[in-house]
């Protein structure tokens, strides 16, 4: 017999037909996160798979990738249940390829939705949620072009639900013109990811035990703003 | 905090257990039995508490179903707004823990396809009781029913139920789109009245669950390129395992149980559930039809031979279980713990001998969360680090604690972001551990493949006993075929009448006995003539290969099954051998890892009392 042997079978599509919540994080790891800001986003990342990880519903229906920009975009971490992901310790490095990160991002997604679909598994509305303190370096090539379609698009099929979210000294600017129209960056207090990941975690709980396209309860953003969906 | 119920008796708040949309639940102390749900918005609106006081007051033979409150309460002795209401302890694990693959392995290790039809059973009766009373659940789903390990359950929640009380009704305002039937899809919930054919449609997608793996009956695989979300689907009334749809919009999804591994009865419920036509008054299957099919489906349950942990309906042409394992490489009930994996006398065939060996994997373990416990440990720990050496009086004074506060604080920053690095550093050591032992682990997953590979092979001829037996078969072809050449009508140079008199009296006869040995110890038979002879024995050699057509059937052929059936033991024996050196591993891997997760708890607690204090520092600045 010369098949290979796969190194993990993927049994999670057969072995849990729940319906699925795919979130693919986008994490800007460029080299002005160094310092406090990376730290605290590393913690952040951690409480926020342990927080997924501990509620029965969501850690069965959630599945979670993470997307680094930085000296070049890394899939971090490919979509699996927040039980069996092991949160990777980033370090602060190199440029802000935002609009390459989205477009990769985006792709994972497709091919996630894929199996998805070949496992004949139902799936809700798929979040993408990205983290920045900079502006994207690539704002004049195709991947930002293409960044900004794939958004827009996919917001307005209700395919997909965008958030950006500006850390510190971020270009809003810029990042509202990739995030919809209707739903604004918004900016993070201090380098309080902790509160952040609390609320995405919570946010990600009632869609998961919603339906994709009924309007979803997401909890207020205790002290960034208001998020309508 | 004491809160009061309606006898003025004063009950102490615990603490918390859960949180929902509507409030929080406690614990109750020194009342294990009951717990207590707390409402966020208070006061109640009127309409609220009016459903809250009828709920008490309903018939006492409701409670073994259902979690009904006992009383209302309040902040003070004889109020009249209420918080909340006093509610019996339901233990048990939410029903979604049992009809999903994953949910069942952690939390019903022992329940086999049996115990998810009884469980299927008892929900249809709960239901019977809850609509035989007037009552219709309205917001059913998945977290709203408890099951215990006895496969009895009851139903939570009943705040929002929609009951009749004294010619009142009071509706139940919300629901869930996964479980809301096609007609209320898109239909503002609110002040609508439902009906008992409303639940019938949940109760119908919870056995569906139950009886099939955790598939929902409303996904599968779209035909065509856009994806049909579950609500959608339901509108739809798109049940992808109906054998004869009106207009097929999603195919039964792979590695699910086929639809007539249940009895044709059954299968018509669901059709009756879930097709076009079941949003009209009563349409739908009864509890009490539920009820009657179950019971039968669990009198006629088999045991399948080749696992004796795989129970199916026995008219189902094969094992459902036996069928995902093959195509999915899932085993959906595992032998319970404790268990032999092949009990003597249970004869497995190759074939789930060749489904299990293939299914192996290795998989890395995960840390989970640090207990509740390790938590508030940690904290206290740290709040003692500062004060204990301090004389208590000192300590109260505000001056001198908030010095040692802000010292403290000082110094918990400058730790904190090693404890983080502590806490970053355990996922390299974890997959460290499990390369290690996954290294142990390959060659054994290669072998069981290879075992599995020789084990599908046996009886075709490239398995090891078929080649062997051909092989016999062969020669045997080709002594005979050799043995009717004579030597005295070959037609060799050379070869005159004396030497054939030679050849004659050494009984050299046949092609056969033409053997170089042989003719080496004749007397003057020279190399020349010996060549000459062992040539003529191939040139038939060669006649023979030419005509040669191995067998074609050799199956009922006793030799053969014997050598089949010595391989397949061989084979097995290996097999068996494999599982259990994987498991070895397996369970060396796991008890390193327990070490380390302990540590790692350890390291998780102290980052986190860390944050935590600093945080609470930090405020008190
Ligand atoms: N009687 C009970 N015994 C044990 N646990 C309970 C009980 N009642 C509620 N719970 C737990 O508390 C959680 C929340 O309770 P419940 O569903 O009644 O609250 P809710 O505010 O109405 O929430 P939801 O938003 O889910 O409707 C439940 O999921 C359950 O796990």
């Amino acid at each position: 017999m010369d098949e290979q042997i796969p190194f993990f079978h993927n049994v999670q599509l057969a072995d849990n037909p729940e319906p699925r919540c795919p979130c693919v994080v986008v994490l800007d790891i460029s080299t002005s996160m160094s310092g406090d800001a990376i730290e605290a986003l590393n913690r952040g990342v951690r409480q926020f798979i342990q927080e997924l990880s501990t509620d029965s519903l969501a850690s069965r229906r959630v599945e979670v990738a993470i997307v680094t920009f930085g000296s070049s975009v890394q899939l971090a971490a490919d979509f699996t249940s927040p039980r069996s992901l092991l949160p990777p310790h980033f370090k602060a490095e190199g440029a802000t390829p935002m609009g390459e990160a989205v477009v990769r991002a985006y792709s994972v997604l497709q091919s996630r939705k894929e199996e998805y679909r070949r496992a004949g598994l139902s799936y809700f509305r798929p979040w993408m949620f990205l983290l920045t303190d900079g502006a994207p370096t690539d704002a004049h090539s195709k991947h930002w072009k293409d960044a900004v379609r794939l958004v827009h698009e996919g917001e307005a099929n209700r395919h997909l639900l965008f958030f950006g979210v500006a850390v510190n000294e971020a270009d809003q600017a810029v990042l509202n013109t990739l995030c919809p129209p209707k739903r604004p960056s918004l900016k993070l207090k201090g380098l309080q990811f902790g509160e952040l990941f609390s609320w995405l975690t919570a946010s990600l709980k009632s869609a998961s035990a919603s339906a994709p396209g009924s309007a979803i309860a997401l909890p207020p953003t205790n002290g960034w703003a208001t998020i309508e969906v | 905090m004491p809160v009061f119920d309606e006898t003025g008796r004063a009950w102490e708040l615990g603490p918390k257990i859960a949180a929902g949309g509507e409030g929080v639940v406690h614990q109750l102390l020194h009342a294990p039995e009951y717990c207590a749900k707390i409402y966020h918005s208070t006061p109640l609106s009127a309409l609220k508490q009016a459903k809250l006081k009828a709920l008490c007051g309903l018939p006492k033979e409701l409670r073994g179903n259902l979690a009904l409150p006992l009383s209302l309460i309040f902040s003070q002795r004889g109020g009249s707004q209420a918080l909340g209401v006093i509610l019996p302890f339901i233990q048990g694990h939410d029903i979604f823990e049992l009809y999903n693959p994953q949910g069942r392995r952690e939390h019903f290790q022992k329940a086999d396809f049996a115990f998810l039809v009884a469980a299927a059973r008892n929900l249809s009766i709960a239901f019977k009781v809850l609509h035989e009373n007037g009552i219709v659940m309205g917001d059913v789903n998945e977290q709203n029913i408890k099951v215990r390990p006895d496969a009895t359950l009851s139903l939570i929640d009943c705040d929002s139920f929609q009951i009749e009380h004294h010619g009142q009704r009071y509706t139940c305002n919300v629901g869930t789109p996964l479980w809301t039937p096609p007609e209320l899809q898109g239909v503002s919930l609110s002040e609508l009245e439902r009906t008992p054919n409303h639940d019938a449609f949940g109760l119908a997608q919870l056995i569906f669950l139950l009886l099939f793996a955790g598939r929902y009956p409303f996904a599968g695989k779209p035909l065509n390129s856009e994806p049909l979300p579950p609500e959608a689907a339901i509108a739809k009334f798109a049940f992808a395992f109906d054998p004869t749809p009106k207009e097929r919009l999603l195919e039964p999804p792979p590695a699910a149980p086929p639809f007539d591994s249940l009895p044709p009865s059954l299968r018509n419920l669901f059709l009756r559930a879930f097709r076009r036509g079941s949003e009209l008054p009563s349409a739908r299957p009864s509890p009490t039809e539920w009820i009657t099919e179950l019971q039968a489906l669990g009198g006629s349950l088999t045991r399948c031979p080749s696992w004796p942990a795989h129970l199916h309906w026995k008219g189902s042409a094969a094992c459902p279980w036996c069928g995902i394992l093959q195509t999915a490489r899932v085993e959906l009930f595992p032998a319970p713990p404790g268990t032999p994996s092949n009990p003597e006398g249970a004869p497995a065939s190759h074939g789930a001998w060749v489904d299990r060996l293939l299914a192996l994997s290795f998989e890395p373990l995960q840390f989970g969360p640090p207990s509740a416990a390790m938590q508030t440990a940690a904290v206290n720990a740290l709040e003692l680090e500062v004060t204990s050496w301090m004389p208590g009086f000192l300590r109260r004074i505000p001056f001198v604690q908030r010095n040692i506060n802000a010292s403290h604080l000082n110094e918990l920053k400058s730790r904190v972001s090693q404890a983080n690095q502590t806490v970053g550093s355990f996922s390299n050591q974890a997959s460290t551990l499990f390369l290690q032992h996954f290294a142990q682990a390959q060659p054994l997953l290669k072998s069981a493949h290879d075992t599995a590979g020789k084990l599908k092979s046996i009886g075709t001829p490239s398995s090891k006993a078929v080649a062997q037996v051909l092989a016999r078969h062969q020669l045997r072809e080709l002594q005979e075929h050799l043995e009717r050449q004579l030597l005295h009508r070959a037609q060799v140079a050379g070869l005159g009448q004396s030497r054939r008199a030679t050849l004659q009296s050494y009984q050299i006869i046949t092609a056969w006995d033409v053997t170089e040995a042989a003719l080496l110890a004749l007397p003057g038979f020279g190399m020349t003539l010996t060549r000459k002879l062992l040539d003529w024995r191939k040139l038939h050699e060669r006649d023979f290969q030419l005509s040669y057509r191995p067998p074609t059937a050799i199956q009922g052929n006793a030799t053969f099954t014997a050598a089949v059936q010595k391989e397949a033991d061989e084979l097995v024996t290996n097999a068996k051998r494999l599982l259990s050196q994987i498991n070895e591993v397996k369970s060396r891997y796991a008890s390193s890892f327990a070490t380390l997760q302990a540590a790692y708890h350890d390291a998780y607690a102290k980052w986190t009392a860390l944050e935590t204090r600093i945080k609470q520092l930090s405020a008190m600045m």
